[in-house]
């Protein structure tokens, strides 16, 4: 099955763009499967609960990869592909051995994926532009040589978010850019219809 | 020493010994430091230029115009075909080489050339001496080009010596590359104003190939000041006050002999190049060796700075 990996710092909102890209998709009830070490768990929960119990605003709270099942409908046919949810990127080296291990296992599967959704909070960068930096420049740049990589300008219902969307514009106009918002649904439609272009 | 493949480097991450940006900027540049931000820089170089209003105008017009047709094409609107290969028209020293290599960094980042490096050829590199030569030696400079700019300098002179000149295969080899690597190879044809106007009336095919005109025209004694200053600085010298009046004074008897405008921002740095070395000659003559004496270029140090 073709993989789609969420990518991006803590608190960008991997998960809650999982989780709302796939209620948009028409999925009421979510069946997560979590990587660990000893196997994989899965986790069934209606869409409100995920919402509940997986997003936090506080940042690290996906602590390993989850993905779910989705499929979109093209005409009449069926096109199904995996989402992984990953643990948040950030520069340096994390204190905790746990953390650094899901962001090891993020990146491998960032290379192997065949589609990257790289989120960035658009409404944080328009606060501070200086929060777009050289994880976001080293993300973009290897995406550019797998040429799958889609960034996703998030958290659009907030008001900085549009200075922070000119912002990410200027900086990655070789990539393709999509504004969206997990609270509003707003872009969904534009990333479905590029997921079915590249898977 | 062989690379390390990206599991080892992830391995790394994994056990703390390397953080996240850089093993990906291993992953990326295989060791080089990292560039950051690099289409910014990019940007700021071209700002930094002093004067060419005209030429940055132009630039951000192109790099606006890649921008929409990129983001067209990712919603399936009809795009336009981008065919960017430029004349540069202007006086040597006016910029047309450092413009053109800034300009293979920027659609390096923009994602229109794959690797933006330049190449900077004349006709000696192009045409041969004997029927075959030519296409064979315009194709070895077109094969280093590629993915990156071939900026032909006085590319007029390859319309020299008429029909039977070697020159016109080379144009005929370098036209059939444009069109058989569209996305691989962006051509700049550079040279003197006038000669290039002629070089493309007398090859009518070509002004349609070339869509970008550019001019550089010549700069003032002002401007040329301000490129003096620059390059005084990035050596880590300035002018004392009799300086500066000495140079505005070199540059404007330049100005009104002609020399100018056939050396432009090349006169400059020799003008520099020259006051550097005759105010270390000053110096060690004097034996005055302090941190102050050491920046300062004096009046003394540039009058008949050309010899």
């Amino acid at each position: 099955m073709r993989r789609t990996a969420v990518i991006g710092r803590p608190n960008a909102g991997k998960t809650a763009f999982t989780i709302s890209f796939a209620t948009y998709l028409g999925f009421q009830t979510l069946r997560f499967v979590r990587r660990q070490a000893e196997g994989s768990v899965e986790l069934e929960l209606s869409a409100e609960a995920a919402k509940g119990d997986l997003v936090s605003p506080l940042p690290h709270k996906t602590t390993q990869i989850q993905s779910l099942e989705l499929e979109c409908t093209v005409g009449k046919g069926k096109r199904q592909f995996e989402l992984f949810d990953t643990c948040g990127l950030m520069e340096g080296i994390h204190p905790e051995g746990e953390i650094r291990l899901a962001m090891a296992q993020s990146l491998m599967l960032l290379r192997d994926a065949d589609l990257v959704m790289h989120i960035i909070d658009a409404a944080l960068i328009g606060k501070d532009q200086s929060s777009l930096g050289v994880l976001e420049e080293e993300l973009a740049t290897w995406g550019r040589t797998r040429g799958n990589h889609l960034i996703l300008a998030n958290k659009m219902d907030l008001a900085s978010a549009n200075q922070g969307l000119r912002t990410i514009e200027r900086h990655f106009s070789a990539l393709p850019i999509i504004a969206t918002s997990a609270r509003t649904g707003q872009g969904f439609r534009e990333v479905k219809k590029y997921v079915l272009r590249i898977l | 020493m062989p690379q390390p493949t990206v599991e080892e480097l992830l391995s790394k991450v994994k056990r703390g010994e390397l953080g996240v940006e850089e093993a990906l900027g291993l992953i990326n540049r295989k060791g080089d430091p990292a560039p950051a931000l690099a289409l910014e820089q990019a940007r700021a170089k071209l700002q930094a230029l002093v004067g060419l209003e005209s030429v940055k105008k132009l630039v951000g017009e192109l790099e606006a115009f890649i921008v929409v047709q990129k983001r067209r094409q990712q919603e399936g609107l009809v795009t336009e075909p981008m065919v960017l290969h430029m004349v540069f028209s202007g006086s040597p020293g006016t910029g047309k080489t450092t413009v053109a290599r800034i300009l293979g960094e920027l659609f390096l980042q923009l994602g229109v050339l794959p690797k933006g490096h330049l190449v900077e050829v004349e006709r000696a590199d192009l045409v041969g001496e004997y029927i075959g030569h030519t296409a064979q030696k315009t194709r070895e400079q077109i094969r280093r080009a590629m993915g990156g700019i071939l900026f032909i300098d006085e590319a007029y002179a390859l319309a020299r010596g008429g029909e039977k000149d070697f020159g016109k295969e080379a144009i005929d080899t370098l036209v059939k590359a444009m069109e058989d690597h569209k996305d691989q190879l962006l051509l700049i044809l550079a040279g003197y104003d006038e000669e290039m106007e002629n070089f493309l009336a007398t090859n009518p095919g070509l002004r349609s190939r070339f869509p970008i005109q550019i001019r550089f025209p010549d700069y003032t004694v002002m401007q040329l000041e301000s490129i003096a200053r620059q390059m005084l600085r990035s050596r880590q010298y300035k002018l004392s006050a009799d300086g500066q009046a000495a140079l505005r004074r070199q540059l404007i008897a330049a100005s009104l002999s002609g020399e100018l405008s056939c050396g432009n921002a090349r006169l400059v740095r020799n003008i520099i190049e020259s006051a550097i070395r005759k105010q270390a000659v000053r110096l060690v003559a004097e034996g005055k060796l302090s941190r102050n004496e050491l920046v300062e270029i004096q009046g003394g140090d540039l009058r008949g700075g050309e010899d």
